[in-house]
């Protein structure tokens, strides 16, 4: 009976101790943040005198709309004021979708690139056939809670989100928007809750592949089996991209994972990447890179 | 089906006896298959003429100019911007409406472009001049959880998409659906026999009928043209 008591004990410390371990992580990936050079586009310089660069650290949790005002209108003093049209960014003749947040991005496309990350602003030409426009602040809020919205129907089938009020859904925004990590999280934390003891009903999960550039990957999947194992990384994977495994019985990969700018190991189980690794939008964006 | 949803491959029924009615119909929507294992979508190109549209917009403005007192100050902005799109060197509008499933509300979502005769893309608030007035008005509140901009699922590309987080409830409470309820106690049934041409259970629904009665209930707020004939003859 003492045994047993000791035990139970010694693992509510453990959990205890992970937890708040786990807290840390949170906080962590909330922190980050990329270096990027934001430079205008040499042919639409229309000035005799070039800009400087701009030079910016964005959190990762970001989208780029909320990030890049002033590179906006430093720039825009120096493009032709006849003809310029919306804002676009660009890496390498590479398009950036705003409404993916700034550190997939950075991960799908310099993850093993120099820093500071060399990002090029355009005003012409906006790729419309590749890039959803940005009308303005309240499209960005859009597409987040919309996504928010769909990852909760995923998880709790909508009853959290749901459950809420407009003005919990407003601060998630305004917590994201502000960079202010206990706000967002005060919320954030409801739509992280399991149901029961297991898990989240389905995985809120994207997967990304660069090189070839497709359309990302979704899929229903349950992150926790009817027996109660926890289906690992490497599980999900297989299901989704089973191409990227270099055989059918290892774990050897041919491209590189990426999750929150880290390798995660890939016997991680994914109801926990869920809850510490999504971004605010509460989906777990994978990127998957090739090995340069 | 009871509390709105569908599953994927009751979708997938859904879609093959749609076309087949569409076809019947002389109507042109068509089947695309997806490449890995999503379900597949349907699609159809449409065209837009704008003198139509032009009589509409200011039919539209002459009913909620008797509401005036009701319109914001963005509704009003937006209704100077109808008098601005109408412009006569735009004439026809192409339109083209996916109807794709999403997995994550197990609802069919429809997304479509509309574009200028010079390719271009109408922006979201041409495309809001385009909503006919009543609808409007009713979803001035939720003009950004309703209609936006949103990746395309299958082919990556932007595109218009309304919202599906609504359309769960917005089929649960369809006629279809009260219709179906008997099921649950044959008294009723016998008590609704009056409605019987749509009372089917949900096993005897006439297959494709969830998509006409989805699709005909979201049609007109985006333009697209839905003969009456699919109904008559979905619920037969």
């Amino acid at each position: 009976m003492q045994l047993i008591i000791d035990t139970s004990i010694r693992q509510i410390v453990i959990k205890t101790k992970v937890m708040a371990e786990d807290r840390e992580i949170l906080r962590e990936i909330w922190d980050g943040r990329v270096p990027i050079c934001f430079s205008l586009a040499s042919d639409e310089i229309f000035t005799l005198e070039h800009p400087d660069p701009f030079f910016l650290l964005v959190p990762r949790q970001s989208y780029f709309p909320l990030a890049t005002d002033r590179v906006q209108r430093t720039f825009l003093k120096h493009v032709d004021p006849d003809n310029h049209g919306e804002m676009w960014l660009e890496y390498e003749s590479q398009p950036l979708k705003w409404h993916y947040p700034v550190g997939l991005l950075f991960d799908m496309y310099n993850s093993k690139g120099p820093l500071p990350w060399n990002i090029t602003v355009h005003f012409q030409n906006f790729p419309e056939d590749e890039l959803l426009h940005c009308p303005s602040r309240d499209a960005v809020e859009a597409h987040f809670m919309a996504t928010v919205k769909e990852a909760d129907s995923l998880k709790h089938r909508a009853q959290v989100i749901n459950s809420m009020q407009k003005k919990d859904h407003k601060q998630l925004w305004t917590g994201l928007q502000n960079d202010k990590f206990d706000q967002f999280w005060t919320i954030n934390r409801k739509l992280m809750e399991r149901l029961g003891e297991e898990g989240f009903k389905y995985l809120p999960f994207r997967i990304h592949q660069v090189l070839p550039e497709k359309p990302f990957i979704q899929k229903l999947f349950k992150p926790v089996s009817d027996e109660g194992r926890l289906f690992t990384l490497a599980d999900l994977l297989r299901e989704t991209v089973p191409h990227i495994f270099a055989d059918d019985t290892s774990d050897v990969l041919r491209c590189e994972v990426y999750i929150q700018g880290v390798n995660p190991p890939l016997e991680t189980p994914v109801q926990w990447l869920s809850e510490h690794f999504s971004y605010p939008d509460n989906f777990l964006h994978i990127a998957l890179v090739n090995p340069s | 089906m009871v509390d709105g949803t569908i599953s994927a491959s009751v979708f997938a029924d859904e879609l093959h006896a749609f076309v087949e009615l569409s076809a019947t119909l002389k109507d042109t929507w068509q089947l695309a298959m997806a490449n890995d294992s999503k379900c597949g979508y349907i699609s159809k190109r449409q065209l837009l003429k704008l003198d139509q549209h032009l009589a509409d917009v200011s039919s539209g403005m002459v009913e909620s100019s008797l509401e005036v007192d009701e319109l914001t100050e963005q509704e009003v902005e937006d209704e100077e911007s109808n008098t601005i799109q109408v412009k006569p060197q735009t004439r026809v509008i192409s339109c083209e409406y996916h109807v794709v499933y999403s997995d994550s509300y197990s609802v069919p979502v429809l997304y479509f472009n509309m574009y200028h005769d010079s390719g271009k893309l109408l922006t979201l608030d041409e495309i809001w001049s385009l909503v006919p007035q009543i609808y409007q008005s009713r979803l001035s509140q939720e003009r950004w959880t309703f209609l936006t901009q949103q990746e395309h699922p299958i082919l990556g590309r932007p595109y218009f998409q309304l919202h599906p987080c609504h359309t769960a409830s917005l089929m649960k409470h369809s006629v279809l659906s009260r219709a179906t309820k008997p099921e649950i106690s044959t008294d009723t049934a016998q008590g609704l026999a009056g409605v019987s041409a749509t009372s089917h259970t949900p096993s005897m629904r006439r297959k494709g009928s969830y998509l006409v009665q989805w699709l005909s209930s979201v049609a007109p707020v985006v333009r697209l043209g839905m003969s009456l004939e699919y109904g008559l003859i979905g619920n037969n």
